[in-house]
């Protein structure tokens, strides 16, 4: 009957394909919650920390004064926030393109269907799933002086010279970037995975066909059509190394440590200023620093990839 | 609380007001832990009675293998860890023993005390075992594990470590001496772990019948028996317990002694943001071979961090002018 078929559309769709009324006062109301929760859990915090980035606000003391510019130019002479930033940047310009370029490496290997696939999927996917905390604290062990830690004995008993992983300041913070990479490695080898199994297979027979090498499949099929997962990996293994702090905490206390100042990096710096000293202006202004970096990273890695996709 | 408890912790839960805050329940006094069996070894019958020496005797003590790697350290000081914990040790095994205080106090404001000769000469002390007596290495195991690991001859720590060696290592044959004396005097630090009944406690009763409890004779020995952690209470029969750990005398021998002074922490807010940062600091001085024979180093190092402490103190009002 055609007059209810034209009012079930209009219920359906609206005139002219538009959402009535109804329809849009729905989806809000489905939305919204999730917007309020959005701007409570995440808005409203970064708000809050930049006032009080502004001001002087320590918990010993009762009274708040402004300061329009202080607690950031003290940032520039303070030599501990300089070795946390320029530890923090090491960070993630070692650990990203290690996470993704060893990720992808593997993900390529294991989507050629090499027996026992599954296996080393575990394998790779195990450390992601093991608590940072003790993860972190095996690797202490291993880390450890003298022969008692795993790495020096197997040193010494291949002959090599004994390393000080965490006596050194260069050698402490590459051994901690190690942990992160090695820890996280296993999410970006099942993403990359995954991805790649979601190209069609089509594009790659039209390759073989047109006479390319499996590297040249990989290079030129599988790569270009892996770039928004790619650009997904880096944006978030960039955002996980800007924001390490388990395992730097982890590895930078206790008596066989001896470089804990050294490799501190800037949620480090963030928790040791405002929940150590209380000095919550202070650490405000840094973790400001480090939100606007992050986004600065991310904008840069989105118009990267964008030009190259262009 | 006078009848019951040492002067000087009743003093540290005093407030400026003299208003008693917490009982103060234990104590962390430090003492020297040291392996009997390397003193014997070395031909070594009597402990240190001064830093000094203290430092030849780790000399004696001090092992390496046919690579020069360190296999034993005659004296493991605190090089790193936690920077609260590592400021405190430097602050006992040097400070104390030079003269120099972290804070000294001047009406009832605050300054910076070891940016002075004494405040130099115990940094030097620590440059001199790692890098000229070579006594200790930032590449070597420290602190319990180490000694009870049987690779450290000397070591300071609180009581505790007898319960932790008892358990852990109870081959290990060690006793404990008072830490040594200094041109700048003798004594320890021993911190106040107190006991308190917040405010808002519902049950304030309950809670203080709880802490009487605590702190009666019978707990206080099987307190410190049992965890080695040493109660501050006067006046405790604990001969039974020295009969099994006869470690334990020498920590109520040290709070015991008047010629012993035992120092604990200003009751000020900054006051844990300044042995941590002080710590840092220090922590990274310890890494520098360049301190060695070099005393405009050491000197600049110190008034760096003496600067920061007065720093701290300026900003929370506190600082002497």
């Amino acid at each position: 009957m055609p007059g209810i078929s034209i009012k079930r559309r209009a219920v359906a769709v609206g005139v002219g394909g538009r959402l009535t009324r109804s329809q849009i006062g729905f989806l809000w109301t489905i939305v919204m919650p999730v917007i309020a929760l959005f701007i409570l859990i995440r808005v409203i915090p970064i708000l809050v920390v930049l006032l009080m980035s502004f001001t002087n606000y320590n918990l010993n003391r009762p009274l708040v004064r402004f300061l329009p510019y202080q607690n950031f130019l003290r940032l520039f002479g303070d030599p501990n926030f300089v070795t946390a930033f320029l530890n923090s940047t090491e960070f993630v310009l070692v650990a990203v393109p290690l996470e993704i370029c060893l990720g992808l490496a593997f993900a390529i290997y294991l989507n050629r269907r090499v027996r026992f696939e599954s296996v080393y999927e575990t394998l790779y996917f195990l450390p992601y799933i093991v608590p940072m905390v003790p993860a972190a604290i095996i690797w202490k062990w291993i880390y450890a002086p003298g022969t008692y830690g795993l790495a020096n004995y197997v040193l010494d008993q291949m002959g090599f010279a004994r390393v000080g992983w965490m006596s050194t300041p260069q050698i402490s913070l590459l051994a901690v970037i190690g942990i992160h990479v090695w820890k996280q490695l296993g999410f970006f080898v099942i993403v990359f995975l995954v991805g790649l199994k979601n190209i069609p297979s089509d594009f790659r027979e039209a390759a073989v066909v047109d006479g390319a090498t499996a590297w040249e499949v990989t290079r030129k099929v599988d790569i270009p059509l892996l770039k928004p997962v790619i650009l997904f990996g880096v944006v978030m293994a960039t955002i996980w190394a800007w924001s390490a702090f388990t395992e730097v905490y982890i590895m930078s206390q206790g008596t066989d440590i001896s470089t804990g100042a050294e490799i501190q990096v800037l949620v480090t710096r963030i928790y040791s200023e405002g929940f150590l000293y209380f000095n919550m202006g202070y650490a405000s202004a840094i973790s400001f620093l480090l939100f606007i970096v992050s986004l600065i990273f991310v904008a840069l890695q989105f118009k990267l990839f964008k030009a190259e996709t262009n | 609380m006078k009848k019951n408890f040492p002067d000087y912790s009743v003093v540290s839960v005093t407030s400026d007001k003299g208003e008693i805050f917490t009982f103060p329940w234990l104590n962390s006094l430090k003492a020297m832990f040291y392996n009997k069996d390397h003193f014997k070894e070395a031909g070594l019958t009597k402990t240190p009675e001064t830093i000094d020496e203290m430092m030849e005797i780790a000399r004696k003590l001090t092992r390496r293998d046919e690579k020069g790697n360190l296999t034993r350290a005659g004296l493991d000081l605190r090089l790193s860890g936690g920077g609260f914990g590592t400021s405190q040790k430097y602050w006992c095994q040097v400070m104390i023993p030079y003269g120099a205080k972290v804070l000294e106090k001047a009406g009832n404001k605050w300054k910076a005390g070891y940016d002075n000769e004494a405040g130099r000469k115990a940094l030097q002390y620590y440059i001199d075992a790692v890098y000229k007596y070579k006594v200790d290495s930032l590449d070597f195991k420290s602190d319990a594990e180490a000694f009870g690991l049987g690779i450290t001859s000397m070591f300071q720590r609180e009581s505790w470590v007898v319960g932790y060696m008892a358990k852990n290592a109870p081959k290990i044959n060690y006793g404990v001496f008072m830490m040594p004396k200094g041109p700048g005097g003798w004594g320890s630090v021993g911190n106040t772990m107190g006991l308190s009944i917040p405010k808002s406690c519902k049950n304030k009763k309950e809670a203080f019948a709880f802490a009487m409890f605590m702190m009666n004779d019978d707990m206080s020995r099987a307190t410190f028996g049992d965890s080695g952690w040493q109660p501050f209470r006067k006046g405790v029969d604990y001969s039974q317990l020295y009969k099994t750990r006869p470690q334990l005398k020498t920590f109520i021998d040290a709070a015991e002694t008047k010629s012993h002074t035992v120092y604990d922490y200003e009751n000020i807010a900054p006051i844990f943001e300044i042995h941590s940062r002080m710590a840092d600091r220090l922590m990274a001085a310890f890494k520098r071979a360049d301190l060695l024979d070099n005393p405009a180093g050491i000197a600049k190092v110190i008034k760096d961090t003496a600067e920061e402490t007065n720093r701290i103190l300026d900003e929370n009002g506190l600082l002497a002018k």
